[in-house]
């Protein structure tokens, strides 16, 4: 078998940026209740959103599949309007935003809980509305924590395998990542040195990305440090 | 590191240096074996045990990654691939001992389609219909997917259906994609097809657009325990191993003569 390097670097790239942009506000709203609400049923969330970072990502794979098959209404439904999510490019994008969503939660929710509350307290008792205050005061102190939670989501979305072997079908061009191409290069008699430029470029994609998130915690820390500033 | 976890680890350090040669001296059999092979050859396995012999453990997955896993040098002592090219594999690199190779069954490749489908197939043309919008196949590498494509490729049908195939992991995965319901239809072994009541079959590819479906097996030339291995070799082509492939649907080497 032959394998176009190319696409299937081009592929992760585009998959795990659609991954992290599709799971962006969801896990930006989920992070902040999590963060500063209190509620019944809080530890069941955090657990439900949690749960595919502990999953074996088969497992999490086979739920999707349940969940967006053509035999289930939903996944009839998704199909019916063009957007099938089994076999397809939004399959592989769908697994890797779910995988990537505990990380990108996570994090966010650390970012918020790190603001210290006092400087809303300050904005609001100043006059500003809430809204304002949030988006004065409290976004700008957590945006490196929650650039580097999208980071961490997107290099997660990087190395997805498991649950899109499951649901995406291994499609040259489609769903043919880097993991997935490599794994198929393994069993093929001459795969090891096709394998190869896929792996380096796995190996710096994901310790650029794992650089770029150290950078911007580091910068969070500093940002919110602001006695020692 | 507390005090008492370090305990703990010594312990747990000390267990496993006590406890590792007694997994190292298990005298069961590791038998490495085409997916296909599943049922089978786990039945096969059964009665040897019955028999009196040691256990016997089996690694299923696709011939390609098995024969992989044998040249990276994993402890088995039996392999059983799908086809002869990866048999040929590593016995070219000298992994399997090639006076133990036997040709030991023959199967057939058949057309699938989930239960409740009302698709018709009786060509390899029928198979680049609009309705057919995936066609599960197993792997390039995997013999399944191999045979498939050869046959495609030689009743002229795969430039029509080779944007839709999806390729799965080995033969099994191919199968539970149609069970499911998730490919229209799908390439598998007529034995696959059997132990599968949500799929069925509707067109058999015919034998001679692909080379022979053989599943060649031989000893590991690694393996500690050869003579155990060829006896259990030798027990799936008796009369009792012949008996519980051919109920499979496959269609069993002859038994050597004596």
């Amino acid at each position: 078998m032959t394998v176009d390097p190319t696409s299937a670097i081009g592929l992760s790239l585009t998959v795990a940026t659609a991954a992290t942009a599709l799971a962006f506000l969801p896990a930006l709203a989920v992070a902040w209740v999590l963060a500063r609400w209190r509620f019944r049923g809080k530890a069941a969330l955090t657990a439900v959103v949690t749960a595919p970072l502990v999953l074996p990502p088969v497992i999490t794979g086979l739920f999707l599949l349940r969940l967006f098959g053509r035999t289930s209404p939903l996944g009839a439904a998704l199909a019916d309007l063009g957007v099938p999510v089994v076999f397809s490019w939004f399959g592989a994008v769908l697994a890797a935003a779910v995988v990537g969503f505990p990380l990108y939660v996570l994090t966010m929710r650390s970012a918020f809980e790190a603001v210290d509350r006092r400087f809303e307290e300050v904005s609001l008792t100043l006059g500003a509305p809430p809204a304002v205050t949030w988006w004065r005061v409290t976004l700008p102190l957590s945006l490196p924590g929650i650039a580097a939670a999208t980071v961490l989501a997107f290099a997660r979305a990087l190395g997805e395998f498991g649950a899109t072997a499951v649901i995406a079908g291994n499609i040259e061009g489609r769903t043919r990542t880097i993991a997935l191409a490599v794994y198929a290069l393994l069993d093929a008699p001459d795969g090891d040195a096709q394998a190869r430029p896929l792996v380096l470029a796995s190996v710096a994609l994901s310790f650029g990305a794992l650089a770029a998130f150290e950078l911007l915690v580091r910068r969070q820390r500093t940002r919110l440090d602001l006695d020692d500033g | 590191m507390n005090r008492r976890a370090l305990v703990w680890s010594v312990f747990a350090v000390l267990a496993l240096a006590i406890g590792a040669p007694a997994w190292a001296a298990d005298p069961g059999l590791t038998v490495l074996a085409a997916s296909s092979l599943t049922e089978s050859l786990q039945k096969v396995g059964e009665s040897w045990t019955a028999a009196g012999h040691s256990k016997v453990t089996f690694s299923f997955d696709a011939s390609s990654r098995l024969a992989k896993q044998v040249e990276a040098g994993a402890p088995a002592d039996l392999f059983f691939s799908a086809d002869q090219e990866w048999m040929d594999y590593v016995v070219t690199r000298g992994l399997v001992d090639p006076a133990t190779r036997v040709d030991l069954l023959g199967n057939t490749l058949v057309v699938v389609v989930p239960a409740a489908s009302t698709l018709s197939v009786t060509s390899a043309a029928d198979l680049g219909r609009a309705e057919v919008k995936h066609l599960a196949l197993a792997g390039e590498s995997v013999p399944a997917g191999k045979y498939a494509r050869a046959a495609l490729g030689a009743l002229g049908g795969w430039d029509a259906v080779k944007d839709r195939v999806v390729s799965g992991d080995n033969v099994r995965t191919t199968l539970a994609w149609v069970a499911g319901g998730e490919a229209e239809a799908g390439v598998v072994y007529a034995t696959d097809a059997r132990i599968e009541p949500r799929v069925k079959v509707v067109w058999t590819v015919p034998a001679s657009a692909h080379p022979p479906i053989v599943y060649p097996a031989a000893v590991v030339k690694s393996s500690e325990q050869a003579t155990e291995a060829a006896a259990f070799l030798a027990f799936c082509r008796s009369e009792a191993g012949r008996a519980v492939f051919t109920a499979a649907g496959f269609t069993p080497a002859p038994t050597p003569p004596k």
